[in-house]
């Protein structure tokens, strides 16, 4: 396939859309995951089936992603949008394509950290404008800055990766011995394994594999589609919460809790329409100008930006309020907001006279909250929600089913902004106490319970399609020829092997060996393997 | 017995990096919060107990306090007795003052894990998300004078940076 430059150019701009987390708010959540990368280059392309499946094969790879605190082992963006134009380009098969995606998601991970540093700067800029009382410098110094940064960190490589790499990758490909490729395109087969291991090391407990193996074997036998084996595990998930005692071990709440605010009809400072402005800049906006030194600091003065404009008329008090936002902060955003809500809550107070609001109240409730509310946060959102839709979603897109990204990102997004549009307006409405009236609610643990149930039967599912392995060893005895796999492991248990190197990489990883170590592992057998004619389909 | 896994430096505590990640690669069921001011404040003791994964337990103490219930258990623990590794405990604290406090009191850990302290006013950037002003890098080295091997470390399988290589001066 031939690439024009508009074409290169497209997809260089979606690179940085999908790298920049502000699209709609679920950016993070939805562009920057492969499966949606892969979708966006194939329509690129003018090919939309061959990108999104391929996209859907390398997110299987990074199905264990989770990115805590801004530290992050691969790049996305590299292997989603880059490794599937390259891919597609060089016209290779996707086993093959997927051995190479790995390296180039490490030759970006470089970039995050680069970005997070240079970010820095920044806030010292949005310092600058906060002296003044500038609550539109603070918004632009958020918004421009990092996002021209970005651009050019992910536009200008992925340009010229794009446009110039493929020919390149072409020819190594038809450079090196056919056996190599060859292996190559076996370890591509294998090397899913490792993001359903990832997965399987986070999610999973021992009581819970059962579910997993069940999704693998309506998979393997039944041949159920993957939403049919979606909802078994619902009623699976459900049936769980409800038999196991999930629901029964929830303790009853130590006390009420009681509202120290007097509800948001007797206050009425700070509009509804403020309201919404300041959570739609969080959803969008928390990680434009992410940076080492304050993390989502200057996002968080970015989104207060409308409650100051309405709460403080004078320069002083204006640059005081802003000022005050600037500091470190960093939560896992969504269900994280419950602490935006209550600090409009207490900003609210301190404006209509409340004395004993005074900086030091603020920043010990927002320091005090941020940490144990990301904790549960990267639990659901990134460890539980995600991983789930994700699965669902690439199930369907490898049988070349479009309804996996398109409903992949209506799920996702109901779930992301639904949690963040809650959490923000129960913070406001019920001030620091709603933390404890979420948390004590007792839904927390069986909806984990019965996520993770619905989480590893798709998963499960999912492990008999995305990973490939197939032995030729063969015995001859006398007159006589067993071939390995068809005659003695397919009767045994179809998909033993597939099913062996993901537990495999699941007992690696809990024995405390390093992703990357066994991305090596993976490389080296799948390579020798086929080198050695033992692996290989027959 | 429980043992102590990681005595780490943290000063946002039970996070997502705590909990998606050493937690569950240490494989602790405890969590001790070493801090003065958290242990009175009632409300955040809960909210930390309730933020933690329902399979661990929290517990938050004064400086003093933990020192000689840390230097009971690892005593406990070196004196034989039955090394039972099923309970793995995470020490969390919020500044390296308190973690000197904590040395000085009568724990003596050996290594200390400086995962996240967030930029004051007059601090400087030594690690990522690690900043640290005057007094807190003073307390660090301290504790290397004393001989804890100090490293930088956000997450398990992240590389560690020593103290001894970022701060040549100071060890």
């Amino acid at each position: 396939m031939d690439i024009g430059m508009g074409q290169a150019l497209l997809i260089a701009l979606a690179a940085y859309l999908g790298s920049s987390t502000w699209f709609f708010g679920v950016g993070y959540f939805t562009v920057y995951r492969p499966l949606i990368g892969g979708t966006i280059v194939g329509l690129i392309l003018g090919d939309v089936a061959t990108g999104m499946k391929l996209g859907a094969a390398i997110n299987a790879i990074y199905l264990g992603f989770i990115s805590t605190g801004g530290s992050l082992p691969s790049d996305l963006i590299f292997a989603g949008y880059i490794g599937t134009a390259l891919g597609m380009v060089a016209g290779l098969d996707a086993p093959t394509a997927l051995s190479l995606v790995v390296p180039l998601g490490l030759l970006g991970s470089g970039i995050w950290f680069f970005r997070m540093s240079v970010d820095s700067l920044f806030v010292h800029w949005a310092d600058a404008f906060a002296r003044r009382g500038s609550t539109r410098g603070v918004a632009a110094t958020n918004v421009w800055p990092g996002q021209i940064l970005l651009l050019l960190l992910y536009g200008i490589p992925a340009f010229i990766i794009v446009y110039y790499g493929s020919g390149a990758v072409e020819s190594l490909i038809s450079a090196v011995p056919p056996k190599l490729v060859e292996g190559l395109a076996m370890v591509g087969g294998m090397l899913p394994a490792i993001g359903i291991g990832m997965l399987l090391d986070y999610m999973a407990r021992w009581r819970l594999v059962p579910f997993f193996l069940l999704g693998f074997l309506l998979a393997v036998y039944l041949q159920l589609p993957t939403l049919v084996i979606a909802l078994v595990g619902l009623i699976a998930a459900v049936l769980h919460v409800q038999y196991s005692g999930a629901l029964e071990t929830v303790s009853a709440p130590d006390k009420a809790p009681s509202p120290q605010l007097p509800p948001p009809s007797e206050r009425r400072l700070v509009t509804r329409r403020d309201m919404l402005g300041a959570w739609f800049r969080w959803l969008t906006f928390s990680h434009s100008s992410y940076n080492y030194e304050r993390l989502q600091g200057l996002g968080f003065a970015h989104s207060m930006t409308p409650i100051i404009a309405r709460l403080y008329k004078t320069r002083e008090d204006i640059a005081a309020a802003l000022q005050r936002h600037l500091v470190f902060f960093n939560t896992e955003p969504n269900v994280g907001a419950v602490v935006h809500g209550v600090t409009v809550a207490m900003e609210e107070q301190r404006a209509s006279g409340a004395t004993q609001i005074t900086d030091d109240a603020i920043n010990s409730v927002k320091s005090g909250l941020m940490g144990p509310l990301a904790g549960i946060g990267d639990s659901m959102t990134q460890g539980l929600i995600t991983p789930t839709l994700l699965a669902l979603g690439i199930g369907l897109a490898e049988q070349g089913n479009l309804a996996g990204p398109i409903l992949y990102v209506l799920l996702e997004s109901a779930a992301i902004v639904g949690i963040s549009y809650f959490t923000w307006m129960q913070g406001y409405r019920w001030g620091r106490t709603a933390v404890e009236r979420i948390l004590q609610a007792g839904l927390l643990q069986p909806l984990t319970e019965g996520a993770s149930v619905l989480g590893l039967t798709v998963v499960g599912a999912l492990t008999a399609t995305v990973v490939q392995l197939s032995t030729k060893l063969s015995i001859t005895v006398g007159p006589q020829t067993v071939l390995l796999q068809t005659d003695v492991l397919d009767p045994i248990l179809k998909g033993l092997l597939p099913l062996s190197l993901t537990v495999l990489v699941w007992w690696l990883l809990k024995r405390k060996k390093s992703p990357l170590a066994v991305i090596l592992v993976v490389f080296a057998v799948g390579l020798t393997g086929t080198w050695l004619g033992w692996l290989g389909w027959s | 017995m429980t043992r102590v896994a990681l005595v780490r430096i943290d000063d946002r505590l039970i996070h997502g990096q705590v909990v998606v990640r050493w937690l569950r690669y240490l494989d602790c069921s405890e969590i001790l919060i070493v801090d003065n001011e958290l242990w009175r404040d009632d409300f955040m003791h809960n909210v930390l107990r309730l933020a933690a994964p329902p399979s661990v337990r929290v517990h938050v103490a004064p400086v003093q306090q933990a020192a000689q219930h840390l230097q009971t258990l690892a005593s406990a623990n070196h004196d034989g007795g039955v090394p039972d590794d099923r309970r793995r405990a995470l020490v969390l604290l919020r500044s390296p003052q308190a973690a000197l406090q904590l040395f000085d009191d009568g724990f003596h850990f050996s290594q200390l894990n400086v995962g996240g302290l967030a930029a004051g006013p007059d601090s400087t950037r030594l690690y990522k998300s690690v900043s640290a002003n005057a007094d807190q890098i003073a307390a660090l080295r301290e504790l290397c004078d004393r001989g804890v091997r100090v490293y930088f470390q956000t997450v398990p399988d992240e590389r560690a940076a020593e103290m001894s290589h970022l701060l040549p001066t100071a060890c």
